[in-house]
């Protein structure tokens, strides 16, 4: 949708402030009662889901013209999807859906994205990766012991991440998908930026361009099957991709196959784990991991005013995401105690990474890391989980910026150590 | 644009970081729900958009908020404080003033267990604040705009009715005291504060100096800045190991309902014995909880998304739905609940009623018993089509608000025959009783459209009909009589009532700063 | 003066009689007084006074003045006595409510609201005269703090003539419409707030007749129980009752909940042997369908809370029954106030705190009075929780002959260095009469004393309405 299409939504916005928190009901208290990173750092409305909507209204009607002001508001924001989840609960509007179509807008425009969005998204058109990594090294994380099928029409999409900044999640993946004998291949150097970094900063065509030719070589390889250990991958190829370039192969999180695997007897957790964890679910494993249906139909006034959708039209309230996967693995680990946050599942707190911010506000991205860090270290947990390279880059930086005692660890890392793998 | 050499005055007071005049910035601030129909009031295009401030400070400390309205003496620049900020009177309307958002200021200073009051700065959220209270046993009285906004808001500045009011009463009659920047910037604690630190009292010494500070409906900003409030608060019906706890997943949640805990929805064919039932149910003290809507308000109050009170509406929920009262019983002991709960079936078989909750008309789930104590039910109506508004709401007796729902259907349903409001055969009310029925009050919850401006412009006439109609029929006064005409159409069959508010605005802002579009301007006017 | 009076109001409602002016003479002797009896009239005569400068004092109860403030403290002062406006103007059981003018007595209202099966908040044995309207609008205390909201219940509406002359009905009753027009609508005046965005009532509560000169209050009531008992509980020690208080109070549980001392329960309820230091009194009822079960549920646990408390309830003081006692809290003073029948003089101290301070604030009074030498067994204590427990009234009787010349002196020095010693502590005088008047306004800030100075100036501008009491000293020009 473009911004023009999501203008009724966001003339309908009553300001509540009610995407600034997670939902009402499951406030437990005040210190972990808000849901966006974003107000909370920033503070101006403008900052929240709805304050977006607005300036995207605004926008729209033609009343402002980007400024750097307006562009850093724009771009302050993870993306996460929190403000939406609440939002949702009552209204039929879709603030994160509308702030992309701002970011989009802002590309066409020409004043989006940000100069360290543009420097990061020139590297991925010339090295595949936002961190300008040669290509040629995409693999260098393989150790000897790992076992690839260059046949198998399985994929581990290692993700830029995993492969060159979180090298111990693509290692402890390839483990332990070879404990379990579950055969894969790797697209090695050729594997490209999944397009996340630049699909969430609005520059939805090249990010289009990206899908596409990741979809073609997929194709072109027989993939059938697609693992990811990056949530942010994750999101993009099985959420986002079919929105723009169709495919029908399988895309499946390492959290959701390990649960697999040990239901199916093909994994054993076998030895301690001696820790108690709190998990993190990460927004694009989570709340945001919902697909999009394709749906058509028409608005039916039902009563005066009152419109229903014929047939009805799928809801996108964060509900069914990856949560239960990954705390039912954790729950088999022996040793281990979990333990939960406040904040959790579709309103769980964001680590502060994500939709560019990483790159372009890292002391807003590093805060945010401190936030939930805290959350975490206040349910007495020592060690701090998640399913995100990307997610675990921020807290590996906050943990270091805070001089916290708590561990962080992916999960698969943990599944590795249970499975007895690391020795 | 402020002059440049006055903008860095007030950067200076709040930080680079905290304020802000970009324009997009300021049009998050300028946009506020109920401004189509204001403007559709005042004659004009209806929008959203209202007057764009031309700076938005977040000051963090009451000196700064002092500091920021001395600054704006000194320069002649109209100010408004706001929490959430939700509805035209959050806004600004003068072109040359300034917002104050609260949003940093959002401390819960003090939770007095014992003598049961809390003092809390301006962005402490209704839901924040019940959520720190449970540990005490204790809660507020939260207002009907929704857990999301400010209980210091409601206190101090803004009428108050919410679900618990039979059980907590009402916003302004629950203050104890407060910390206030008045226009002039000089601070003002009322009662009891200044001679022992303490916020026991909000009265005297000798007289009350909450006299002038919001009346019933609440000066909506119109006569400075509230930093501070402390408000009285209420025993939490639930043992004491209680904890307020959730699971589940959106939009089905589940709630451990605490135990001795009961809802009913008590129906009555007429009027007059919904009356005499509403009277009973609350002289007696039985509920935390007596509030009425239409039969479709009750699909919305006990249903989870807009589908499934539309489906419930489909299912023959109006055809067995007359005039109800939504009953919560919310009990300290077994003793406590047995008494209320015989009472409350001996008073629906006195007056010939029946529970569809018993007979399975609407079945609430646990996580709706959390939803109404956390004052959620109101919003619910936002989902019909994602806007309501309400007309009315004069306060005085369970009479009066009866008397007002029945002459109001009438007027309703040519509204909803022109297409431009929402369908609810004239029968939506929102009914709830105060401090154990000794008042209640009535007001009408109708959906519009607001991206339609035929619609918009239909509610509105239907805003002016209804204001008109308790003016002649001495329905009581409607929430929304504030601002300088509106007050004036009001004011000759109220005693004048306008021209104190006048020298009490003329008095304690010569200047006229603190923004008076949803109060009165200091013009003193010949008797 | 007399004229223009007789003018207003008949030759028979004006007397400037040296032995009429006497009962209301303090050190200043008034120059008239006037009986209105309509609100028209209390208008003319303000606006008349607003013009010649004259200041107005305003009576509503006859009988004694244990406060010793409610006396002309300018020359040329007008007594209007409002005692004549003595109807009951309207009494709706079914909003629970009273609409009376300034005469009406408790034992007037009393009787007709028991009629009607209504009862009112009434405070701790009232005096036989005094007016409920005075009462209600100086926030004198009620003994059921269940029913007790806001501090300033249970008046609700007013009608008003402010200083300016100006009518005000305040609260729901200023309109829309005129009051018949608002009963027919349903409504009964039950709103205080208001109108709008102020709320009158409160300036002229508690205003000490500066502000404004009521002629109407309505006032809330209850229904009439049909069962009700009154427990007692005793102790030495006044902090043993507190978690106990603190409970009851926070379930909303009894009607009648105060604490006396002995030399309060000897004078006001009856003498005995073996009155402890402290008595509790804790009343519970019920009414309408099974009204006994309410009272026995309420029962129930208010005794399951003493036992968790330690506290054990009795229905009888030795020979002192409960249902004595609840017959003597329903019901005004003998005609002789209980407050004069020990030692013919009483005085009166009497501030807000919070429960748990009660016990600190009345040892300091009671260290000071042995300092001073004034006896600890003439010095009663009334502890009025207030506002459903927020806070709590302290009111301390100086029980004294007027004879004893050297008492008299005593129980000054008491008055003045006990309130001090109060007020530095952090008791709370909402109501400020007497000695510590001015001390209490020394405390107040100055955006205090700016802010009431404005109310005064707009609804009484010519400050003719009391001159002198509170913090308003200016001299009439």
């Amino acid at each position: 949708m473009t911004l023009s299409e999501f203008e009724d939504m966001m003339d309908s916005c009553v300001r509540c402030s009610k995407c600034k928190f997670i939902p009402q009901l499951v406030i437990q208290s005040k210190r972990f009662s808000s849901v966006c990173p974003s107000v909370d750092f920033y503070n101006f409305h403008a900052y929240s889901g709805g304050g977006r909507m607005i300036m995207g209204n605004a926008y729209q009607k033609g009343r402002v013209e980007f400024t750097q002001e307006m562009l850093d508001v724009l771009y302050r924001c993870t993306n996460c999807g929190g403000c939406e989840v609440s939002c949702k609960w009552v209204y039929d509007l879709e603030p994160n859906e509308a702030i992309h179509a701002l970011r989009v807008a802002a590309v066409e425009n020409g004043a989006g994205p940000m100069p360290k969005h543009r420097k990061y998204i020139e590297l991925v058109e010339r090295m595949k990766n936002p961190y300008g990594e040669n290509p040629a090294q995409r693999t260098s994380w393989l150790t000897d012991d790992i076992e690839i099928d260059a046949s198998s029409d399985t994929l581990y999409f290692v993700g830029c991440t995993a492969a060159s900044r979180r090298e111990e999640i693509a290692i402890a993946t390839a483990k332990v998908l070879n404990a379990a004998k579950e055969k894969f291949r790797i697209m090695g150097s050729d594997e490209q930026c999944c397009g996340s970094p630049v699909y969430r900063v609005g520059d939805e065509k090249r990010a289009i361009q990206i899908m596409k030719e990741n979809i073609a070589s997929f194709e072109q390889a027989g993939i059938k099957r697609i693992i990811t250990s990056c949530s942010g991958c994750y999101n993009m190829l099985k959420v986002e991709y079919p929105r723009f370039v169709e495919h029908d192969i399988e895309v499946v999180h390492t959290a959701q196959l390990i649960e697999s695997f040990l239901k199916e007897g093909r994994l054993e957790l076998v030895k301690d784990v001696p820790l108690k964890v709190t998990y993190h679910d990460p927004c694009h494993l989570g709340r945001m991991a919902e697909p999009y249906e394709k749906w058509e139909g028409e608005k039916i006034e039902v009563l005066t005013l009152v419109y229903i959708y014929d047939p009805p039209k799928p809801e996108r309230r964060g509900a069914n995401g990856v949560y239960d996967a990954p705390r039912n693995v954790l729950k088999q680990i022996p040793g281990l105690e979990l333990v939960e946050m406040e904040r959790i599942r579709e309103y769980s707190y964001c680590c502060g990474a994500g939709g560019g911010c990483k790159s372009a506000y890292p002391d807003f991205a590093l805060t945010t890391a401190n936030e939930r860090l805290e959350e975490a270290e206040a349910t007495g947990a020592n060690t701090l989980v998640s399913a995100c390279p990307f997610c675990g880059t921020n807290f590996l930086d906050g943990i270091e910026n805070r001089n916290s005692s708590m561990k962080y660890y992916d999960l698969i890392q943990l599944v590795l150590q249970s499975i007895g793998g690391e020795e | 644009m402020l002059e440049k050499n006055v903008y860095e005055s007030f950067k200076k007071i709040v930080g680079d970081q905290f304020i802000s005049q970009d324009p997009a910035v300021m049009d998050t601030y300028a946009f506020q729900w109920c401004n189509e129909i204001e403007s559709a009031q005042r004659g004009e295009e209806p929008q959203r958009f209202g007057v764009r401030p031309l700076a938005v400070l977040l000051p963090a400390s009451l000196e700064e908020v002092q500091a920021i309205v001395r600054l704006c003496n000194e320069h002649d620049v109209t100010f408004k404080a706001h929490t959430t900020g939700m509805g035209p009177w959050a806004g600004v309307s003068n072109l040359r003033s300034i917002q104050i958002d609260l949003r940093r200021m959002n401390r819960i200073l003090e939770i007095d267990e014992k003598n049961m009051y809390a003092v809390i700065e301006p962005y402490v959220t209704n839901a924040e604040l019940q959520s720190e209270l449970f540990r005490y046993g204790l809660m507020h009285h939260a207002q009907g705009a929704g857990p999301q906004t400010s209980p210091l808001a409601s206190h101090t500045s803004f009428v108050g009715p919410g679900f618990t009011s039979p059980y907590t009463g009402f916003s302004g009659r629950n203050v104890l005291g407060v910390e206030w920047v008045l226009p002039s910037g000089d601070i003002l604690r009322l009662g009891s504060y200044d001679y022992n630190g303490k916020w026991f009292s909000g009265d005297g010494p000798g007289f009350s100096l909450r006299g002038i500070m919001r009346g019933w409906l609440g000066a909506y900003g119109g006569l400075g800045v509230f930093t501070k409030a402390a408000i009285r608060l209420f025993s939490w019906p639930a043992p004491k190991d209680w904890k307020w706890k959730t699971g589940g997943t959106i939009p089905n949640y589940d709630w451990e309902v605490p135990p001795y805990w009961q809802l009913y929805v008590l129906n009555f064919e007429e009027w007059e014995e919904y009356q005499s039932a509403m009277y009973e149910l609350n002289d007696r003290e039985v509920c935390m909880v007596a509030t009425t809507s239409a039969p479709e308000g009750l699909a919305a109050l006990f249903t989870n998304t807009k589908t499934e009170a539309i489906e419930a509406i489909f299912a023959g929920l109006l055809a067995r739905t007359r005039n109800y009262i939504v009953v919560l019983v919310a009990a300290h002991t077994r003793r406590e609940f047995e008494f209320r709960a015989k009472l409350v079936k001996l008073i629906l078989e006195k007056y010939g009623g029946n529970d569809l909750i018993e007979e399975g008309v609407i079945t609430p789930k646990p996580m709706h018993y959390g939803e109404t104590v956390r004052n959620m039910l109101g919003a619910h109506a936002f989902r019909f089509s994602n806007c309501f508004q309400s007309t009315h709401g004069g306060m005085d007796t369970i009479s009066m608000a009866v008397r007002l729902a029945q002459l109001n259907q009438p007027v309703k349903q040519k509204y909803i025959e022109k297409g431009v409001i929402g369908d609810d055969r004239g029968l939506g009310v929102w009914i709830t009783s105060y401090e154990s029925g000794h008042m209640a009050h009535m007001e009408v919850p109708t959906v519009y459209d607001p991206t339609s401006v035929k619609s918009c412009l239909g509610y509105a006439e239907y805003q002016d009909e209804c204001n008109k109609m308790d003016l002649d029929q001495a329905l009581g006064m409607p929430f929304f009589i504030v601002g300088d005409e509106v007050h004036e159409f009001y004011a000759e069959r109220t005693m004048h009532y306008p021209d104190w508010l006048r020298k009490i605005k003329a008095s304690f802002d010569p200047k006229g700063l603190s923004d008076p579009s949803h109060y009165v301007k200091g013009v003193k006017k010949d008797k | 003066m007399v004229s223009i009076m007789t003018g207003i109001v008949g030759r028979d409602d004006v007397s400037d009689n040296d032995d009429v002016l006497s009962k209301y003479s303090g050190k200043t002797i008034p120059s008239l007084v006037v009986w209105p009896k309509t609100t028209d009239e209390i208008a003319r005569i303000v606006r008349w006074a607003n013009l010649k400068k004259i200041s107005l004092l305003v009576r509503s109860s006859s009988g004694p003045r244990l406060r010793g403030d409610w006396f002309p403290k300018v020359e040329n002062t007008i007594i209007l006595d409002l005692s004549k406006m003595d109807r009951i103007l309207r009494i709706d059981p079914l909003n629970k409510v009273v609409m009376i003018e300034p005469g009406v007595t408790y034992g007037k209202l009393l009787k007709e609201l028991t009629r009607k099966g209504l009862r009112p908040a009434i405070p701790f044995i009232p005096e036989a005269s005094k007016s409920v309207l005075s009462a209600c609008l100086d926030r004198e205390p009620t003994i059921m703090p269940r029913f007790h909201w806001d501090s300033s219940d249970p008046l609700l509406c007013t009608e008003t003539v402010f200083g300016t002359g100006d009518v005000l009905r305040t609260g729901a009753a200023a309109g829309p419409g005129s009051l018949e027009e608002q009963w027919a609508s349903g409504q009964a005046q039950k709103n205080p707030q208001g109108p709008s965005q102020f709320d009158p009532f409160r300036l002229v509560q508690g205003a000490q007749g500066t502000i404004g000169i009521v002629t109407w209050i309505s006032m809330k009531c209850e229904q009439l129980p049909e069962h009700h008992k009154l427990y007692l509980a005793g102790s030495d020690n006044l902090n043993d009752f507190m978690d106990f208080n603190y409970a009851v109070l926070r379930r909303r549980l009894a009607d009648e909940h105060f604490m006396l001392n002995k030399v309060n329960f000897e004078a006001a309820i009856a003498s005995a042997n073996d009155i402890p230091e402290w008595v509790l009194v804790i009343g519970v009822s019920g009414h309408g369908m099974i009204a006994e079960e309410e009272l026995e549920y309420r029962t129930g646990d208010i005794m399951d809370i003493a036992r968790e408390t330690n506290i054990i309830l009795h229905d009888s003081l030795g020979k002192i029954k409960g249902t004595d006692i609840l017959t003597l809290l329903n019901k005004p003073s003998d005609v002789a106030y209980w407050k004069l029948q020990v030692y013919g003089e009483c005085h009166e101290i009497f501030f807000l705190t919070t429960l748990d301070r009660a016990k600190e604030f009345y040892e300091v009074f009671q260290n000071t009075a042995n300092t001073v030498g004034f006896p600890i067994d003439q010095i009663g204590a009334y502890i009025q929780p207030l506002a459903q427990g927020t806070n709590t009234h302290v009111g301390l009787d100086l029980f004294y002959s007027p004879e004893d010349k050297e008492l008299v002196e005593k129980m000054i020095s008491l008055s003045s260095m006990g309130q001090a010693q109060l007020l530095n502590r952090g008791a709370y005088f909402s109501r400020p009469y007497g000695f510590i008047v001015d001390a209490v306004f020394k405390h107040a800030s100055s955006s205090t004393l700016s802010a009431m100075r404005r109310v005064k100036q707009i609804f009484d501008p010519s400050n003719i309405l009391n001159p002198g009491a509170l913090c308003f000293k200016e001299v009439l020009q």
